[in-house]
């Protein structure tokens, strides 16, 4: 089910009324409430794939009681290594085993052997990178002894269900959501309304930009060789806008969404176009997948401490990885590779925790300074976007190549299908000055109470719902982040 | 909990309350300001789906707009029609096309089908009344809220471009470059299937009230109208529900008059398909419909006798 459908709008309001309905009794109820809802939720997509989530949730449910209670540390060992290998294993049949198949052919012929290995005809389930990832820290926080194991089947059966952010995350740790599923939850107004503000503002940033953005992307990226320079750059432009606004405001809907249901879960986006560095970057892109690498496996593999070369290749393996978690494909992983070479000259000169802050913190106008290192990370992110958008690496490459080259200085070509772009221009425009204002607080629209008076709030989300209406007759775009 | 569903209530009402003000506004100054306008010198126009649009070509014919447009049931030809009689005084008769697959109850999905509902409801909602907007909500309620978005998108960018002209959305004639009918008539199993298929249909008693309603229309203008069946092959398989059709044809419509040129002599290669006119049958057959009308049939007392004897001539 998409958030963005007819389905979601019915579907929400009957569970959300169900759900406080049984406030006031038996927890458990509540929770299986939730778990069957979000069987329903992701059933609706697929349900032959459910399988895979109960198969996950029974593993990690069972090691992590043993884990508990075993006190020999071969068999905890062997106890993880048996949730990683479930769980990896699923992950590599559904998602990477015709990737690394085909890419051990071609490597057999370059040598001359000729192996013949059947793939499979298999379709990638949605979210499976992110409620594997999310089982996964659960069986290593307890054997790292950081966490109890639950012995609430139906519990832990809604931490890795809960339909929020089963699809597309954020990745949620146990350590944060799993208590919060076993204690009640009380309703508080201020949460659900600040809930449903996000809702409003990822439905905005869903529908209206990145849908939109989409279109004109799409146009330009499927017949890149058509246009010059400097409209490709537009399409890389709209690409960039597409992701984030699809991507953040999937985020945003899920967090809104629990935050009704009396949940808090982890940030996931800190309005990163507006990053000084490709660190600050990556410490606002992502948020739930970036620490997540960092904590199961650039601190184990000793992050920076160490000399300045196992840093460097810790940071290689990372964004690699991070590049492969994304898809089965060769763009993915250079578009990882070329991250990590904006990242490393940082980390050589101890750089990467420079801006910790806000930008322009206490200031309404960033300084010149601030404006060119700001240009100058977003112009690095869109070169890295056209990897992660582009059908395979000569097309990025020819893509890249036409752009720095001299048709560069032309006038973007207005052809038929992006000449009514100018529109969406603008409201991408309007869309970064709003979340420029906002960029002090969690989420854009957040404390809105505080910054504008009611009639003004009440026009404004009744604009932005408008605007989401009037832009959502298209038929529902799958998010992005869906594929991966 | 009661103030946010109050407030929630509250914000959700302002919100359809925008919502159908800018519908109506919208709305009303499309209605206004469209364009239905076609040549001056169209006298006759022809309404109807497919089996016309690709049989009638206007470039041999004199006088004569092709309105017809593929997969459009009369549900939509209806909104053309009473615009575009609306415009265009010049016209003096209208064809409508009347086939065989037209009583069929597949074309209830032609109305409210979520393919047809996405297309034509932007198009024509500024036109429909209530009982219109009634027939799609109440068969495909996700269909009609869906195109609803869609149709007002389309709507303020035709205000905002001040374009309110019609005549692309109008349909008309098309070259069908193809030749299906051999492979077609080799393919008994597929022959079969669509005989099964059609054979369990029912009528669809939508498309009909929505012929009537056009018939009637064009009589509220004083415009004679006349109903035509386009040239088909023989082993049109449509044909299955020929008993019906002359019911229908007999009981709605006993007092229209109906030229019925289905049985006109062309080679398979002339021929898209099994119902429809490739561009070489077209030709022969536009030709032929313009030396008719020549010749008077449309004066004549006894049209479909004159026509027989024509085709039995070309026959010959």
């Amino acid at each position: 089910m998409l958030f963005n459908s007819i389905d979601f709008v019915v579907f929400f309001p009957v569970i959300f009324v169900l759900y406080w309905l049984l406030n006031n009794r038996a927890l458990k109820f509540q929770n299986l409430l939730i778990v069957v809802a979000s069987y329903i939720f992701y059933g609706w997509w697929d349900w032959r794939f459910l399988f895979l989530i109960f198969l996950s949730t029974v593993i990690d449910f069972f090691i992590g009681l043993k884990l508990f209670k075993e006190d020999n540390l071969r068999r905890r060992k062997i106890l993880l290594w048996l949730s990683v290998i479930v769980n990896l294993g699923l992950l590599g049949i559904f998602k990477y085993y015709n990737f690394f198949l085909e890419n051990f052919i071609s490597a057999f012929l370059f040598f001359g052997a000729k192996i013949e290995v059947r793939s499979l005809n298999i379709i990638l389930p949605v979210g499976i990178s992110f409620y594997t990832f999310q089982t996964l820290s659960y069986s290593i926080d307890i054997y790292k002894r950081k966490f109890k194991a639950t012995k609430d089947f139906i519990a832990f059966s809604a931490f890795v269900s809960f339909f929020p952010q089963l699809v597309a995350g954020p990745i949620e740790r146990a350590t944060n959501l799993l208590p919060q599923f076993l204690s009640n939850r009380k309703f508080s107004y201020n949460n659900a309304v600040d809930g449903m503000r996000q809702i409003l503002w990822g439905l905005f940033k869903k529908v209206v930009i990145a849908d939109n953005c989409a279109k004109y992307a799409n146009i330009i990226f499927n017949n890149s060789e058509d246009y010059n320079g400097s409209t490709l750059v537009l399409g890389a432009l709209f690409f960039t806008f597409q992701i984030y606004g699809d991507f953040s405001g999937y985020s945003d809907i899920a967090i809104g969404t629990a935050r009704l249901f009396g949940f808090n879960l982890k940030k996931n986006f800190a309005f990163p176009y507006f990053s000084r560095d490709i660190a600050e970057f990556w410490r606002r892109w992502h948020i739930s997948l970036s620490t997540w690498f960092r904590d199961y496996l650039y601190i184990p593999l000793g992050g920076s401490r160490g000399n300045t070369w196992i840093g460097v290749r810790n940071i290689l393996v990372i964004f690699i990885i991070s590049g492969l978690w994304h898809g089965a494909n060769w763009t993915f992983i250079i578009w990882g590779i070329l991250n990590a070479l904006y990242f490393l000259p940082l980390l050589i000169l101890k750089k990467n925790r420079k801006n910790l802050n806000t930008v322009a913190s206490g200031k309404f106008l960033p300084s010149l300074v601030e404006i060119f290192k700001m240009l100058l990370t977003f112009v690095l992110t869109v070169i890295a976007w056209v990897f992660f958008r582009a059908k395979n690496v000569s097309h990025a490459w020819n893509y890249l190549s036409e752009i720095f080259s001299i048709s560069l200085f032309e006038i973007p070509s207005i052809k038929q299908g992006i000449s009514n772009s100018f529109f969406i221009i603008l409201l991408v425009i309007i869309f970064m000055f709003i979340e420029w204002i906002g960029r002090v607080y969690s989420h854009t629209l957040e404390h809105l109470e505080l910054r504008i008076t009611k009639p003004f709030r009440w026009g404004f989300y009744t604009f932005l719902a408008f605007l989401i209406f009037f832009y959502s007759g298209d038929e529902s775009q799958n998010f992005i982040y869906f594929q991966f | 909990m009661k103030k946010f569903i109050q407030n929630s209530f509250y914000i959700t009402l302002i919100f359809i309350i925008f919502i159908l003000f800018t519908e109506l506004i919208t709305s009303l100054i499309v209605k206004r300001k469209s364009n239905f306008k076609i040549s001056k010198n169209s006298k006759y126009v022809i309404f109807g789906h497919s089996h016309s649009q690709f049989a009638f070509n206007p470039y041999y014919i004199n006088n004569i707009s092709n309105l017809s447009e593929g997969g459009e049931s009369y549900f939509y030809t209806y909104q053309k029609v009473k615009n575009v009689l609306n415009q265009n005084p010049q016209i003096e008769i209208v064809f409508v096309e009347f086939s065989n697959n037209q009583i069929d109850e597949d074309m209830d999905q032609w109305i409210w089908g979520d393919k047809y509902i996405d297309t034509n409801y932007p198009i024509f909602s500024p036109f429909m009344n209530f009982e219109d907007n009634r027939i799609l909500l109440s068969n495909n309620f996700i269909g009609y809220i869906r195109a609803i978005p869609n149709s007002l998108n389309n709507r303020v960018s035709q205000i905002l471009k001040k374009n309110y002209d019609y005549s692309k959305n109008l349909g008309g004639y098309e070259d069908l470059i193809r030749n299906k009918t051999d492979s077609l008539l080799a393919n008994s199993r597929v022959n079969e299937n669509i005989r099964i298929h059609n054979k369990l249909q029912e009528v669809s008693n939508y498309n009909i009230k929505y012929l009537s309603k056009i018939v009637d229309v064009c009589r509220d203008y004083g415009k004679k109208v006349i109903l035509i069946r386009s040239p088909q092959h023989d082993k049109y398989i449509g044909y299955q529900n020929e008993q019906k059709y002359q019911l229908i044809l007999n009981n709605n419509f006993q007092l229209i008059e109906f030229l019925d040129f289905s049985k006109f002599p062309l080679k398979n290669s002339e021929f898209g398909d099994l119902e429809h006119l490739n561009a070489t049958g077209a030709k022969i057959f536009s030709k032929w419909f313009q030396d008719i009308l020549v010749k008077g049939v449309l004066e004549k007392e006894k049209k479909q006798v004159f026509i027989n004897s024509q085709i039995k001539d070309k026959n010959i």
